[in-house]
């Protein structure tokens, strides 16, 4: 239950729903004929009536708005379990007679999807108390309630397809005028689709309803409003409920798979060495292995594909002449040619070669683990995967004992067989790419090692900031340049970095993953770009309209405002200390915006001695200019945040300017319209408080004073043994009352604090009731 | 290049605006501070650019500074302006 709600008929509301719910989830409320299931829906109509009443008590608008963010959990249970017995009723109501066997597994399906939402809210409940104490009951009991929830996640998806099942027994409602949207669930189609395809059909379906035609009702999906065609509304909540659990479904197999990946990937070491990357980076690539096998590799692709070449021109010399001249001969694909018969000794030579250098790449290819398999069309990531799910199957099958065990290091010999060929294959046409852009070979072997795997190589200790920049630049350079390439050539970036890699009309292997791969380069080299310290390359913006503010002297004066917290940061609180103390301008309007005396000395000290960091710290801000992904930099206007910088903040010109002499015990009346808070922190502010539920005229009493010491907000209670000691020590310091607990008269004899009023919304009354 | 001036909006390619909140030069460069705003033309804090005014592709744009020692002058540049004025402020309302 809400603990904030103070108005006992919202408490009573939310009691009863509670207990409503917990009868549903513990078995107390079930329906075993139609009797029960009437009585049932009776007890839920009669509080939806509650809620009804409850809302037409106060009819303005923003009352209904708090009620609905007190009472955000019951509502939400309330329309689940009114759709869920609306759409149960309406399958009777079609069916005509429904035996008692199948409304106790319909219940069982209603009790499956309450409990499981009622799980999803517990989760989320110990998830924040969580935030705000880190201690170990509360994750052991997140780690419970996630496990249960788990376990329930294949009987709720089931349970939903029942539900939706009869919900698509309806009856068209929709007048002539209407479109009828094809929204209805194809159940056959839909139990045949894989889970992406089922999410992606559930979004479609969802999309219809969305624009389609009709009266509309608001449904609240994914803590959004929505309006839905009322005839479709009970379907579009259970379409998104099923989407939301084929979603946590598919994110946690594939969460399952990649730390199947990770383990296994351990567990076959390093593809090709296992030395870590950073040793790596510092070694003579030469030295490695991997580059004379992608040397190799490049050296047989180049010779094959020149006597390619000088074949093709052989073959073309005999195109148009006479049969006199020329020899038939059987092509290498095995179809029929013809060649000069001056050119068949030269063509057999070449043939003989290309079928040496063909073999070594086979011999190469072989013993790199390599070979690509012509007739599988599968990337080795996908490969990968089929992998990972085979071991998976084998491991829940039940099957034990060594027949498992040898099937899974097959599988695993597999998997690092797909592995090694990815990277082989991915490097090498990496190389290619940096050689044919003027790179050494040796520089090329670098920076292909490096464009595999960048976020390592950033993080590289035996690297200097300033050759990481480099490199990326270089990188950066390169792929862009790319990505340019195949812009003007109006090709795509893969099919670009594939005709890089690898022409496309060579008959030999595909490398056709590498031109996937690239893309994935370019993004992964940009984000570690990114995260250098000081960015690389320029970056430019047009200026698409420029135009006058619409009320300069507006923004002119909130400009001033910030720009003066950017001059304090960076100094100027020194100079205008020095003014201050010197006595011309002790009564300076900036002390409003700046607490001058509160900067101490080494504020001032270091706030001018940094003025070069604070330089650097520009830097950091802008080079986020153009980078296209928003990103959180570190203003300029929040450095460091100790003690002596708060002051620099602004104090909130809301607050009294003094301190008004309020007490524990007084007793005070409000302002008309003022609002009420929740908690002491919103209270320092006019913003987001709520109507209260008694009127302003009504008598309060003080039961807590709330300051504001530097930002921070300080409660006094009246209970705290050493209260006058606290709040002298708190005024003599400074701070500032700003908010005062109240208890109402009328609800004196519950003991509960009412909430939280402003100090400048709370009008005093002394012993005679004379307002001071 | 169109003249630009003290708190105009500019809306860049990132399609934010931002107002100009300053402009020194330097080098035969304009500079220019730039501070987010939002609809309302409330000053957005968290996002403050130091860019030079450019002619890319024969059009007005704007280059972040990347060049440590050229942002760490203009920065300088900035901060003594806005120290000036925040000064002259001071005395005119003193």
């Amino acid at each position: 239950m809400n603990e904030n709600v103070h108005n006992v008929a919202v408490a009573t509301f939310q009691e009863k729903v509670k207990n409503h719910e917990n009868a549903i989830i513990d078995g107390t409320k079930v329906a075993h004929d139609l009797n029960d299931f009437i009585a049932l829906h009776e007890e839920l109509s009669g509080i939806l009536d509650e809620k009804f009443q409850l809302y037409n008590a106060d009819k303005s608008e923003k009352a209904k708005n708090e009620l609905d963010s007190f009472l955000r959990e019951e509502l939400d249970y309330l329309d689940l379990i009114e759709n869920l017995m609306q759409t149960l009723d309406q399958y009777h109501d079609v069916v005509g007679f429904v035996d008692f066997a199948m409304i106790e597994k319909e219940w069982a399906d209603v009790r499956i999807i309450v409990t499981y939402q009622n799980l999803e809210k517990s989760l989320n409940r110990v998830g924040e108390l969580m935030k705000t104490y880190p201690e170990e009951r509360y994750s052991e009991s997140y780690q419970a309630i996630l496990e249960k929830k788990d376990k329930l996640l294949k009987q709720v998806v089931d349970a939903e397809y029942n539900m939706l099942d009869r919900s698509s027994m309806d009856v068209n409602t929709a007048t002539n005028d209407e479109i009828t949207p094809n929204v209805d669930w194809n159940k056959n189609a839909f139990e045949k689709m894989d889970i992406k395809e089922k999410i992606q059909y559930l979004e479609e379906k969802m999309a219809e309803i969305e624009h389609s035609r009709g009266t509309k009702r608001i449904v609240c999906v994914n803590g959004e409003r929505k309006n839905i065609p009322k005839k479709y509304a009970a379907r579009y909540s259970k379409y998104n409920s099923i989407l939301n659990n084929l979603k946590m479904k598919l994110a946690k197999e594939e969460k399952e798979l990649d730390d199947l990946s990770a383990r296994i990937t351990s567990q076959v070491g390093d593809i090709f060495s296992e030395q870590t990357n950073e040793e790596i980076y510092s070694l003579q690539t030469t030295d490695n292995g991997l580059f004379e096998g992608i040397d190799v590799y490049l050296e047989c692709r180049k010779e094959m594909h020149e006597i390619d070449q000088k074949m093709s021109t052989l073959l073309m010399k005999a195109y148009d002449k006479g049969e006199s001249e020329v020899v038939h001969i059987t092509l290498p694909n095995g179809k029929p040619g013809r060649i000069l018969r001056s050119d068949l000794e030269e063509y057999e030579k070449l043939e003989k070669s290309e079928r040496i250098n063909h073999d070594k790449f086979a011999r190469l290819m072989y013993e790199e683990g390599i070979i690509p398999d012509a007739a599988d069309e599968r990337t080795p990531d996908e490969k990968k995967t089929e992998i990972l799910e085979r071991i998976q199957f084998l491991k829940s099958s039940g099957v034990t004992g060594e027949a498992l065990d040898s099937e899974i290091q097959k599988l695993m010999n597999e998997y690092r067989k797909v592995e090694k060929r990815k990277k082989f294959i991915s490097m090498a046409g990496l190389t290619r790419l940096f050689m044919e852009q003027g790179y050494s070979r040796d520089e090329a072997h670098r920076l292909a090692f490096i464009s595999y795997d960048p976020d390592a190589f950033q993080k590289s200790k035996r690297t200097s900031v300033e050759e990481k920049k480099n490199i990326f630049s270089k990188l950066f350079q390169s792929f862009s340049s790319s990505v340019m390439h195949a812009k003007s050539a109006e090709v795509g970036v893969e099919e670009f970095a594939l005709m890089c890699v690898e022409p496309k009309k060579s008959p030999f292997a595909s490398l056709y993953t590498v031109g996937i791969n690239v893309k994935e380069y370019i993004s992964k080299v940009l984000k570690a770009v990114k995260s250098v310290p000081s960015k690389v390359g320029n970056y430019v913006s047009k200026i698409k309209k420029t135009r006058k503010p619409k009320n300069r002297a507006y923004l002119q004066g909130n400009v001033k405002k910030k720009l003066r917290n950017v001059a304090a940061v960076m100094g100027f609180t020194a100079v205008l200390a020095a003014a201050v103390t010197s006595g011309s301008k002790t009564n300076a309007p900036v002390q409003s915006d700046v607490s001058v005396e509160s900067v101490d000395d080494n504020t001032i000290a270091s706030s001018t001695e940094n003025v070069e960091d604070i330089a650097e710290e520009l830097g950091d801000t802008i080079s986020g200019m153009v980078n296209k992904e928003e990103e959180k930099t570190d203003s300029v206007t929040s450095p460091s945040l100790d003690d002596s910088d708060i002051v620099l903040e602004d104090i909130d010109s809301s607050l009294p300017e003094e301190s008004q002499s309020v007490y524990i015990g007084d007793v005070f009346t409000t302002k008309m319209d003022s609002e009420i808070y929740t908690n002491m922190y919103d209270a320092a502010k006019s913003e987001n408080g709520l109507h209260a539920y008694f009127a302003s005229d009504s008598n309060r009493e003080v039961t807590g004073l709330v300051y504001d010491y530097n930002g921070t907000s300080i409660l006094l209670d009246e209970n705290d043994p050493d209260f006058e000691a606290q709040k002298t020590a708190l005024e003599s310091n400074g701070a500032v009352l700003v908010a005062v607990r109240s208890e109402n008269e009328a609800a004196k004899d519950t003991g509960a604090s009412e909430g939280y009023w402003n100090v400048s919304d709370i009008v005093l009354e002394n012993e005679e009731g004379i307002q001071r | 290049m169109n003249p630009i001036e003290l708190y105009d909006i500019l809306t860049l390619e990132d399609d934010k605006d931002y107002t100009v909140a300053n402009m020194v030069s330097y080098n035969d460069s304009e500079y220019l501070y730039l501070i987010e705003v939002d609809q309302d033309e409330n000053v957005k804090e968290e996002n403050q650019k130091i860019v030079r005014r450019v002619i890319s592709d024969g059009e007005d744009s704007l280059e972040i500074v990347t060049d440590k020692e050229e942002l760490d002058t203009v920065s300088k540049l900035f901060f003594e302006l806005f120290r000036d004025e925040m000064e002259e402020e001071a005395i005119s309302e003193d």
